[in-house]
């Protein structure tokens, strides 16, 4: 039975060192790569991005033709926004 | 003469209540209650043999392997799979993730109740069971030990989980104003507990850091206390989902409509949970795999085992999770989730049972007694989880009463 196996612990440290740097960086990426939507999908998986919560987007009222102002409407993340709306 | 009067019929009135919860609802004869009613009657049987004859009689342990299935199976797995309950309190009432408030009670009664039967099945192992006192009478206290902490920290963590869940015994039976007090109790109490559960998870790893020479160095590591933490949360997660799975099926028409909308979305975000730390944990695992030069183990069988263990065990849930979180597919999370569990088991034996004493001879198998008397452990929570479920607002509050 083998009771003192001796490590010499500087061996491997450049290794580790690499591998704690590789690690802090995939981290990032996979947690990122968990939030983002799947490729094709419109919405994100539950609390992607915005925490869960549905962001409200308020639109600038239509006033060129002195109508009524556009109701205010909900958009989802990753949802596109209509054509000709405000920044579309 | 009027006021003791009213007491008599109030203590016979609450008798009666509690009499009548004590009978069964629903058919009795289920194949499922005749198959785990004579696992448990016989376990029963077999039980009072151990204490009787003595662990000799019904168990394969000996001076080599002192510690077997009991402690692997019992007392390790079912820790670690009982973590959920730390886990959700400290998301919920100090987080405040509030989407997770649903499935708090349930885990904490899962987590109780593990604590109960799969930390007091220690009793069943220790050859002079009636010394499990002594760390807490202080006849030879122990305190450079560290079961000395494992037994304090479960004997108060059962208590804090006995606290948690209090407002809900309260509330069913009625006792308004004891609920209001245990509820005020709470978050002091979930604190207590996740600073408890954090140091015993951790301690039941540190456990094995004296058996350097016994354990396979593949498995032994100077950070097992820190794998010990960190697979708790995962396998507390997994246990939840699956839990909660069997529970939405079982007892669907005890669960608010509104939780059975919420609970897919309560999945995922526990899915993503688990997906995170898994990911932490074969960081942790590889990085002690460098460090500790074991690369000419990995050709060995025990390689190849321990392979199975991190790769297919845990590896691949962590995919699961990952890909059944993005693209919104609830069965591969529950199949993560299974097979997280599955690797759970697995690294607890293999660290106090299989690849404990790996250069030995002769190894340890146990009984079948030994297995007889696990199952009637598991057999008897999940009799007592459907008891209280059934009876109790566990998966549902009463409408008038407020939260937990």
């Amino acid at each position: 039975m083998e009771y003192y196996h001796y490590v010499n612990i500087f061996e491997t440290k450049g290794l580790e060192y690499i591998l704690v740097i590789c690690f802090l960086i995939t981290f990032v990426i996979f947690v990122r790569r968990l939030n983002m939507p799947p490729k094709g999908a419109t919405g994100g998986p539950p609390g992607a991005l915005a925490g869960g919560k549905v962001i409200v987007v308020p639109e600038e009222p239509q006033r060129d033709n002195h109508g009524e102002p556009s109701a205010k409407r909900t958009t989802e993340i990753g949802e596109s926004r209509p054509p000709g709306s405000p920044n579309s | 003469m009027a006021t003791s009067a009213d007491s008599m019929t109030q203590r016979q009135s609450v008798w009666e209540f509690l009499k009548g919860e004590l009978k069964p609802k629903g058919p009795v004869l289920t194949p499922f209650n005749v198959i785990t009613g004579f696992i448990i009657l016989g376990g029963l049987v077999l039980t009072a043999l151990r204490f009787w004859k003595g662990l000799g009689y019904v168990t394969n342990l000996n001076q080599a392997y002192p510690w077997g299935l009991w402690i692997g199976f019992d007392v390790m797995t079912g820790v670690a799979f009982a973590g959920g309950a730390y886990i959700i309190t400290f998301a919920v009432y100090v987080l405040h993730a509030e989407k997770y408030h649903p499935i708090v009670r349930a885990t904490v009664l899962n987590g109780f109740l593990s604590y109960v039967f799969y930390a007091g099945a220690l009793t069943l192992d220790l050859g002079r069971p009636w010394h499990i006192i002594n760390p807490i009478i202080g006849n030879k206290f122990g305190y450079n030990s560290i079961l000395f902490l494992v037994a304090w920290h479960f004997l108060l963590y059962m208590i804090s989980e006995a606290i948690e869940f209090s407002p809900v015994v309260a509330e069913w039976l009625d006792l308004e104003k004891a609920r209001r007090i245990l509820n005020k109790m709470t978050l002091g109490v979930v604190i207590f507990g996740v600073t408890l559960s954090s140091l015993h998870q951790s301690g039941l790893g540190a456990l094995f850091l004296f058996s350097k020479p016994k354990l396979h160095p593949l498995w032994y590591t100077e950070f097992l206390p820190v794998l010990f933490l960190i697979s708790s949360i995962f396998a507390g997660i997994s246990m939840i989902i699956f839990e909660g799975t069997i529970s939405h099926k079982v007892f669907a028409d005890r669960i608010d409509p509104s939780s059975h909308h919420s609970y897919e979305d309560i999945v995922f975000g526990l899915a993503k949970g688990a997906a995170i730390t898994m990911y932490v944990y074969l960081f942790v695992k590889f990085v002690i795999f460098v460090h500790g030069q074991h690369w000419s183990y990995l050709g060995t069988k025990w390689g190849a085992w321990f392979l199975v263990e991190v790769l297919i065990f845990t590896l691949v849930p962590c995919a699961f999770f990952t890909h059944g979180y993005r693209q919104r597919r609830l069965g591969l999370i529950r199949v993560a989730a299974v097979m997280t569990l599955v690797g759970i088991v697995l690294n607890r034996l293999n660290v106090s049972m299989i690849a404990f004493n790996w250069n030995n001879p002769a190894h340890y198998i146990p009984s079948v007694w030994e297995v007889w008397i696990t199952l009637m452990v598991v057999f008897t929570e999940i009799w007592v989880f459907r008891w209280a479920v059934n009876r109790m607002p566990v998966l549902s509050a009463k409408p008038a009463a407020s939260r937990h």
